[in-house]
């Protein structure tokens, strides 16, 4: 948990605009001190890096379980034991051309929530994930949501998470083409009702000719996908054969 | 993650916008892969990037990116950031012709980067679209700052720094460079295009004078 030293803080205020999720603020009671909203706060290391306290009053100790969830999800330099890679995903496309994890006629689908800037609980990552689930979306073993699942064939969430708060967390799974729209529109029905936001990543082998899948995925849905994306340019070496 | 995508912004805005990262498969390419990555490092270090890091050795805007690539690789990324499509063209050709055999992937404007592969010779292989941000938006920051902190994927650059930084450089108090550098040392991952950041600021900056 991190932490303001209310004995070494003088108040000048210079740690506040640094925290993603605006969790640092004077003390209401005596505008003398700043103090972490520990509630709110996602362990993201922001303000311990940031190196901007001029008495060094920012202290952390290590979290128990659930809470330590929040830096494994918020802090990119805390490597999941899962994944064994630092931050919130996978290896996902970006080492498809030599993991043929999506092959021609699936679609991966990542849905990030609380991205970009505004954090989410995990409670708001399981409604996702149910919803998800609830299309026949199989979810990335590897994925670190996916390994705090009580039931991945539901998307429930260990009951025991659901209040933690993070910067973002990563509802990842892939599935057939046809299906990609209709799992879509799902989760896109739920933007109304969550209390925070998501952002959607849609990933799908180019084809022979050179166009990509997610534009008729696209159409379907009737949105028009960022001009930038990722492209893997396909100069790993395959460890697959392609069918 | 899908850390360089969902970079919000203009296509005008986009076009100076550029991130290579390279990454090792777990279980298939990644053991004794760091040699690769620091030969990768040395060669991407030629062309200058304005900002590159691997997550463990820090980023050009904190550490020296000579001593980065010299150490990088056991995270099994790499990333750097370039600006103009000219250069990434002559970077990937470069990578090409090392044979490294690492994943290479490129983050920019979708058709440019298609461009950009074939005028090298390359097919590319699998594509990540952002299909937008969805929910309430209304929690979110105006563009003109949403434009700046989607540079970190990792969301580590936060709202109140980018305006504050405008406020610093639309009084005078801070040279819009430096406020770039600020912003982008908070990304951990190398990925923050400083550059762009800049002429970002400044527009936002001149807006509110």
């Amino acid at each position: 948990m991190t932490e303001i030293d209310q004995e070494l803080c003088t108040g000048c205020g210079a740690c506040i605009p640094y925290c993603p999720v605006g969790a640092i603020a004077l003390d209401e009671a005596t505008g003398l001190t700043s103090k972490v909203n520990t509630d709110q706060c996602v362990e993201c290391g922001v303000c311990l890096r940031a190196d901007v306290c001029p008495t060094g009053a920012f202290k952390t100790t290590p979290s128990a379980w659930p809470r330590v969830l929040r830096s494994a999800f918020s802090d990119p330099l805390v490597v999941h034991v899962g994944t064994d890679i630092p931050g919130r995903g996978t290896e996902e496309m970006k080492t498809n051309d030599v993991t043929g994890r999506y092959r021609r006629g699936r679609i991966g689908l990542a849905i990030e929530i609380g991205r970009p800037g505004v954090g989410t609980t995990f409670r708001e990552v399981e409604r996702v994930a149910r919803a998800m689930a609830g299309l026949g979306v199989k979810f990335e073993p590897a994925n670190p949501v996916t390994q705090i699942m009580a039931d991945p064939a539901t998307g429930r969430l260990k009951e025991e998470v659901l209040g933690e708060r993070v910067l973002s967390a990563i509802v990842e799974g892939d599935v057939p083409e046809e299906s990609a729209a209709t799992v879509l529109q799902a989760v896109l029905a739920l933007a109304p009702s969550l209390e925070t936001v998501f952002s959607v990543s849609v990933a799908a082998r180019v084809d022979t000719d050179g166009s990509t899948p997610q534009t008729k995925v696209a159409r379907a849905l009737g949105i028009t996908p960022y001009p930038n994306g990722k492209t893997n340019v396909g100069l790993g070496r395959p460890s697959f054969k392609e069918e | 993650m899908t850390h360089t995508l969902h970079r919000a912004g203009s296509p005008p805005d986009l076009a100076g916008d550029f991130v290579i990262l390279a990454m090792a498969a777990k279980g298939v390419n990644r053991d004794d892969s760091t040699p690769k990555f620091q030969q990768l490092a040395e060669t991407l270090l030629a062309f200058n990037p304005v900002n590159m890091g691997d997550l463990r050795n820090g980023t050009s805007l904190t550490t020296d990116p000579k001593k980065i690539a010299k150490v990088c690789g056991q995270s099994g990324i790499f990333h750097a950031v370039f600006t103009d499509a000219a250069t990434v063209a002559r970077a990937l050709q470069a990578i090409k012709d090392s044979g490294i055999g690492l994943s290479i992937v490129v983050s920019g404007l979708c058709g440019e980067v298609a461009r950009l592969a074939g005028e090298v010779g390359l097919a590319p292989h699998t594509t990540n679209q952002s299909f937008g941000v969805w929910g309430d938006t209304a929690r979110l920051p105006p563009p003109s700052v949403l434009a700046v902190t989607t540079m970190c994927g990792h969301g580590l650059v936060a709202r109140n720094l980018v305006l504050q930084m405008i406020e610093d450089v639309r009084a005078g108090r801070r040279p819009v460079a430096e406020a770039a550098v600020e912003l982008g040392r908070q990304c951990v991952c190398g990925v923050f295009n400083t550059k762009r950041a800049e002429a970002l600021l400044s527009r936002a900056a001149e807006a509110g004078r």
